[in-house]
């Protein structure tokens, strides 16, 4: 199956451009990463996102994403970054493998802080973007 | 000439039956608790959702066959305008 990773929608590309410099690197490399390794982040365990079968990757300032490749831990924690708080960063996606189609997408619902202080966390910003009922599909 | 003989839940999952069936009005739907219906299906479950009309319409069949699931999803996301068509996607 051919795996791709859609293009990140406006909302996203803020979060992005809105994270430090050294982190938006990291971001990037792991986008590529998912191109090549759409199973890299670990399943989201709980909640409304976890429903969707939604992932996280772990990142942080320092992370090397192509050292991630091949490891199959599915990105539960970054390499670096193992200070006393973890990695800080997360990049949550949803992962639509659609074989009778013989693609696997790649939709990144939120990129940022995993556990802030003040302001929704990534998580809470991936939510508001999951369906809701008002949006209806045509037949 | 070998023979391979299956039990009843062997046999289902051979033949690729969900591993539960069973019906649900919308009604009953909604007043069940959602994980108990998500840890039913992703047992390899499936509910035929009914109306509550007498006698009752067959709606459809809920399911969270991963493969399903995918393909649904995918379709969703591109006809919410989330993500481009499928055609957009591949020519990246």
């Amino acid at each position: 199956m051919r795996t791709v990773v859609a293009p990140l929608d406006q909302t996203v590309q803020r979060q992005l451009q809105a994270l430090p410099a050294d982190v938006q690197d990291v971001a990037r490399g792991y986008l590529r990463l998912l191109r090549l390794d759409p199973h890299a982040g670990a399943p989201v365990k709980r909640g409304a996102l976890a429903t969707y079968r939604a992932r996280r990757i772990y990142m942080n300032a320092g992370d090397q994403p192509a050292n991630v490749l091949g490891r199959r831990h599915h990105g539960s924690r970054s390499t670096t970054g193992t200070d006393e708080t973890g990695p800080k960063w997360r990049l949550i996606y949803l992962l639509h493998e659609a074989p009778r189609t013989g693609v696997r997408v790649v939709q990144v619902l939120a990129i940022g802080h995993g556990h802030p202080d003040r302001g929704p966390s990534a998580y809470e910003l991936a939510e508001r973007r999951l369906p809701r009922p008002d949006h209806r599909t045509e037949a | 000439m070998p023979i391979t003989s299956y039990r009843r839940k062997p046999y289902a999952a051979g033949m690729s039956l969900p591993a539960s069936a069973r019906a649900m009005s919308t009604a009953e739907l909604q007043a069940a608790s959602p994980q108990q219906i998500i840890d039913e299906l992703d047992a390899g479950g499936a509910i035929l959702v009914i109306t509550t009309d007498d006698p009752p319409s067959l709606l459809g069949v809920l399911t969270r066959d991963r493969d399903i699931l995918g393909e649904a999803t995918l379709a969703a996301a591109i006809a919410r305008g989330d993500i481009p068509p499928l055609a957009d996607l591949l020519d990246q």
